[in-house]
């Protein structure tokens, strides 16, 4: 038994345990005049520094971490995020009030939607569920009453990027800085088996900005998801199609070889200073849309 | 709704961010004790995986200014008890008395010459180490792994294993005298060392 403690005290000394100095002396003398110790002493001490010395540890790539880091929020649906904004569904008047916007959006649209800000008439068929303009205004709405979760929150848009190559969005995308806002994140929505790249940005007055991108070449092929010949066309032309629905800003847009539909509750007059989307990396063609 | 949904969003975004500091900079020593523990890497990913799924859904829970590192690692303990180790193949038992005998050689050798040959190890690469390390129990070679790659401490290992630290002193002190043993052997069988030194005695 005697053996044993001095056997594990020496564990505990080369382990730097023992704080006490007299008792390290004590321990030290043990060593010194038996061998038994000594040999014990000198196993444990080699075995240590070996293990340390020899034992490279592996590495997580940088990816795999963000993929990691992705996956926590797409798996955790009990998550904090996820249960405050299902209680927030719950109750009624936020319903209704969700509901009636869209309702008064959508006849907005209806009515007077293509004569509002752009001189040239163009058939946005906005109220077909397959209409790209039309899944925005869906989403935005679905983000922010919590029933569309984001996915990624993160206010790196490299970061966001990855998340949508990641999580099969098969076309590249642009994500990039808005001044005096956060990005908040990134989700990625299916429309008939194919992928789409969605973000939203904030800023500390309530106000948000969502983009749903899409590749261009997408609405070549028949797309499940689409928009007008018309319209394509006018984005294509450089031009940029605007349109309020009830408070809501939203603008189509082209940007590099995406369709944008961005949808905002920024009074338009602010955009121009609050939501100056930075040209960097030749993200955008036309640096002067807004 | 808005300010309430950016309220929502603030808090939220606000836990996300101080969990990724928080956490991030253990995620390799993490993957490197999930890879000892279950032997492989796939295994090892999905492991880390689930366990900074649970640690950011208790993260609010977390007290902070504590010993995060150590409270990642718990989560990873317990989460491998209950959900891989059955799925994970457990190294063959080994002889105790066969581990014994052989140290004890080893220690008559070291008595007599008062030299135990420090350069035997010098040949053994990382991975013959690890691959030993492998071959251990599961107790001990978490002990060995949270102490002598890991550096915590008895009292961290102890609240991460949740064993008193008696336990954590005597079974750290065992996989010692196991993997010396083992390596030993094993160098000794690859030539590293004068086979006829111990046969001498």
């Amino acid at each position: 038994m005697e053996n044993k403690t001095n056997f594990e005290d020496v564990s505990l000394y080369v382990d730097g345990e023992i704080k006490d100095s007299k008792k390290i002396n004590e321990i030290k003398n043990k060593i010194k005049n038996n061998k038994a110790l000594k040999f014990e002493f000198s196993t444990h001490s080699l075995l240590k520094k070996t293990l340390k010395e020899k034992v490279v540890p592996s590495e997580l790539s940088v990816s795999q971490k963000d993929e990691l880091f992705s996956k926590i929020l797409l798996k955790d649906n009990k998550s904090n995020f996820l249960s405050r904004f299902s209680i927030l569904q719950k109750k009624q008047f936020l319903a209704f009030n969700t509901f009636a916007v869209i309702f008064i959006a959508f006849a907005l649209l209806l009515i007077n939607g293509p004569l509002l800000n752009n001189k040239q008439k163009i058939v946005l068929e906005g109220s077909q569920s397959q209409n790209m303009f039309t899944q925005a205004v869906d989403n935005y709405q679905s983000i922010l009453s919590g029933k569309m979760p984001i996915q990624i929150l993160s206010s790196n848009p490299q970061e966001v990027q990855r998340f949508f190559k990641v999580n099969g969005v098969n076309y590249p995308t642009n994500v990039s800085l808005v001044d005096n806002c956060t990005l908040v994140g990134g989700i990625v929505t299916n429309f008939n088996g194919v992928n789409f790249a969605n973000h939203i940005y904030k800023d500390n007055e309530g106000h948000y900005l969502y983009i749903l991108q899409v590749d261009e070449n997408y609405f070549k092929t028949s797309p499940k998801l689409f928009i007008s010949n018309d319209l394509y066309q006018f984005l294509q032309n450089g031009n940029q199609y605007r349109l309020y629905l009830g408070n809501l800003l939203t603008i189509m847009t082209k940007v590099n070889n995406n369709i944008f539909a961005l949808i905002s509750n920024l009074p338009e007059e602010q955009l121009p200073e609050k939501y100056q989307l930075k040209v960097t990396n030749t993200f955008y063609k036309q640096p002067s849309i807004y | 709704m808005f300010p309430i949904l950016l309220s929502v969003i603030n808090q939220d975004d606000q836990l996300y961010a101080s969990f990724k500091s928080e956490a991030e900079p253990h995620m390799n020593a993490l993957y490197n004790f999930a890879l000892s523990l279950t032997n492989q890497s796939d295994a090892a990913y999905d492991l880390v995986q689930e366990t900074y799924i649970k640690a950011f859904r208790f993260f609010d829970k977390f007290e902070r200014g504590t010993n995060c590192k150590a409270w990642l690692f718990r989560i990873m303990k317990n989460t491998f008890i209950n959900d891989y180790r059955k799925i994970t193949k457990q190294p063959k038992k080994i002889d105790f008395d066969d581990i014994n005998n052989f140290y004890e050689e080893i220690k008559a050798s070291f008595v007599k010459n008062n030299d135990l040959e420090e350069e035997i190890f010098n040949n053994l690469l990382g991975d013959e180490i690890i691959d030993a390390i492998e071959t251990l129990s599961e107790e001990f070679k978490t002990v060995i792994v949270l102490c002598d790659i890991e550096g915590f401490s008895y009292e961290e290992i102890a609240e991460i294993t949740e064993s008193p630290i008696g336990t954590i002193r005597s079974r750290l002190h065992r996989a010692r005298k196991i993997l010396f043993t083992k390596l030993y052997k094993y160098a000794s069988e690859q030539g590293y060392i004068n086979n006829n030194k111990i046969k001498e005695n």
